[in-house]
């Protein structure tokens, strides 16, 4: 048997490796640890994490959240949620400055509010929004790098899957976490579209104002596709803060209002079902190997004592508690650059969360910060994933190197909003405190 | 191994479908057990555990079908470097690595279904549901993701052979908004 830091060594190695040849992220996860307890322990412990995780992963009512919240976001796409929302967003701000880029904003804001998918909104939005500005002359480098932006939302908004997976790794409770990445989310939201205001203001050429008249009419009929939407999560969130149902119930409310949606518009036939089915199954299943062969690879890190010893060792640095959550970050937007932020929160916090917690933070304020900062890393360059599927799913010709430039404002902003949320804490610690 | 290929998709397609009337079937029982809990004060036994034991039906149910469309989260940074049939030998090694995950899960699956089907496992409470069927559906999942990987693999080493790169959109995304 090896002693926990040459295992430890290995075991790194194992999964670099891995993870660099494309292996299955879960699958690079659960197997490393699987080698890891077995050349550290016991070939008896190992098997017995492969006998009792998946099952228990997976045969859980708290994590039974994740695919109908999954499920609410793709009926909420079959529905055309996402046509109602941006038509809407439009016609109230289409006549101002930026106001095409703002709408795309506040679509995407609201769509987050049903998909907790960064890059179904993303796509949706690259498909739906990119020729309408193109159209009347956006500058492309905006546009695409607005809807990038403005696809991360879905991260902070609830329901969002990442926040759900924070709360089950570092065992909190997910009402509160879900209920803590409102404010955040629409903050960074409003900070998105003051930004595109402002940009519009000092350089008209790059976002003229469409010569389209809207009437009042017009303005106000188009609200009337929103008001599912707004309804379901009005009822989902109010739901989950005032303690009226569990997270995975509203996640089965959800899901029912966006079924009932779905048959209001008439759209429900077998086409769509099974869509949904195929769309809501892949996701939650591709979701769920990650969350296995982390919790395979966290059980290596605790069992083989190397969280103790890592921990240990990090606070007896007795550095300031800000250097802490600086490394934090780093650590976050490096990886971010690389890796699926689930695959970075299940490898990662158990050794992190501990360390953070133990220097004076706050274990939901650090899942808001957390997730901020792996929606940041979606937009990041080199690998900055929601990048890459707008200029994939463009229909309008588009290099990555515009998608990039047109994203680097969202970043400045998003470090903005970063910055106001770890100096006031109260923004994100507000709402949740205030449930029972 | 066309024939072969084409029974496997039908087949985890079929079971995906399942898995997705599980889903529907969880979101009806948990909105029937919200209205009989707190409105009609009448609670509707077992929604809990059936959601649970559905749960195992929709993440093992929809392995191979995601295995098929390659949708499985991946490191893709080195991947889209490099030529096709470095790739092919990178999906190798990833088909490789995921029967070995699967195939001890599997193993491991099948002796514990069995044992709970000897004893009758079951959930704690006032309903005691049957656990068994939920471990026998992990195994089956395993099995049919692992019958994937293999023609994936035959194909990927073909593919390192004549150097033909993959027809599916390399960010698996684009298919759920056409």
């Amino acid at each position: 048997m090896f002693d926990p830091a040459t295992s430890g060594v290995i075991v790194a190695g194992l999964l670099v490796f891995f993870l660099t040849t494309g292996v299955h992220i879960g699958v690079a996860l659960g197997l490393s640890g699987f080698i890891g307890i077995f050349i550290t322990i016991s070939e008896r412990a190992a098997i017995a994490q492969l006998a009792t995780v998946p099952f228990s992963t997976t045969n859980s009512f708290t994590l039974a959240v994740i695919p109908l919240f999954i499920l609410m976001g793709s009926l909420a796409t079959q529905a055309g949620l996402t046509k109602d929302l941006y038509k809407a967003a439009y016609n109230w701000l289409g006549q101002i400055a930026g106001g095409l880029a703002m709408a795309t904003t506040l679509a995407s804001a609201a769509f987050g509010a049903a998909c907790g998918s960064t890059i179904v909104n993303a796509a949706v939005f690259t498909k739906m929004a990119m020729p309408e500005m193109t159209k009347f002359g956006y500058d492309k480098r905006l546009s695409a790098g607005c809807i990038a932006a403005s696809g991360t939302l879905a991260s902070l908004i609830p329901p969002s899957i990442l926040m759900i997976i924070y709360a089950v790794i570092t065992e909190q409770s997910v009402a509160r976490l879900l209920v803590a990445g409102l404010i955040p989310g629409l903050m960074s939201a409003a900070i998105y579209m003051g930004g595109i205001y402002v940009v519009a203001k000092v350089r008209p050429d790059l976002a003229p104002i469409p010569d389209v008249v809207i009437t009042r009419r017009e303005k106000w009929e188009s609200l009337k596709g929103v008001w599912g939407i707004t309804f379901l999560f009005i009822l989902v969130i109010g739901g989950i803060y005032l303690g009226f149902f569990v997270p995975t119930y509203a996640g089965a409310v959800g899901a029912f209002g966006a079924f009932l949606i779905v048959a209001a518009k008439r759209k429900m036939n077998v086409k769509v079902l099974v869509d949904t089915f195929k769309d809501a199954g892949i996701t939650t299943s591709t979701i769920f190997i990650i969350v296995i062969g982390g919790i395979i690879f966290a059980r290596f890190l605790t069992y083989t004592g190397l969280v103790g010893d890592i921990s240990d060792w990090m606070l007896a640095l007795e550095l300031s508690p800000i250097a802490y959550l600086l490394g934090f970050a780093l650590l976050y937007l490096i990886l971010g650059m690389l890796i699926d932020p689930i695959a970075i929160m299940v490898m990662t916090l158990p050794v992190m969360f501990p360390i953070m917690t133990s220097v004076g933070y706050d274990p939901i304020w650090l899942g808001v910060i957390a997730i901020k900062l792996a929606e940041i890393s979606l937009i990041t360059p080199p690998v900055g994933l929601n990048v890459y599927v707008v200029r994939s799913a463009s229909p309008v010709p588009l290099r990555l190197e515009e998608v990039f430039a047109g994203v680097t404002p969202f970043l400045i902003m998003d470090l903005f909003t970063l910055g106001t949320l770890i100096a006031f804490p109260s923004i994100v610690l507000f709402l949740p405190n205030l449930m029972n | 191994m066309k024939f072969l290929s084409h029974i496997v998709e039908r087949l985890a397609l079929a079971v995906l479908l399942v898995g997705g009337l599980g889903m529907l079937m969880s979101m009806f029982l948990g909105v029937a057990d919200i209205v009989g809990t707190q409105i009609l004060l009448i609670p509707v036994p077992g929604p809990r555990e059936l959601t649970e034991s559905t749960m195992v039906l929709i993440v093992f149910g929809a392995l191979a079908y995601a295995q098929i469309r390659r949708a499985h989260i991946r490191v893709e940074l080195v991947y889209f470097q490099m030529p096709p049939r470095i790739r092919a030998a990178m999906d190798v090694i990833t088909d490789l690595a995921a029967m070995t995950f699967f195939g001890l899960i599997l193993s491991e699956a099948i002796s514990e279904a069995q044992y709970s089907f000897q004893i009758g496992e079951a959930t704690a409470g006032l309903i005691r549901f049957p656990l068994w069927p939920a471990r026998f559906v992990l195994a089956a999942g395993c099995a049919l993701v692992i019958l994937q990987l293999a023609l994936h693999l035959i194909q990927d080493v073909i593919r390192i052979k004549t150097g033909e790169g993959l027809e599916n959109d390399p960010l698996g995304v684009l298919q759920k908004v056409e």
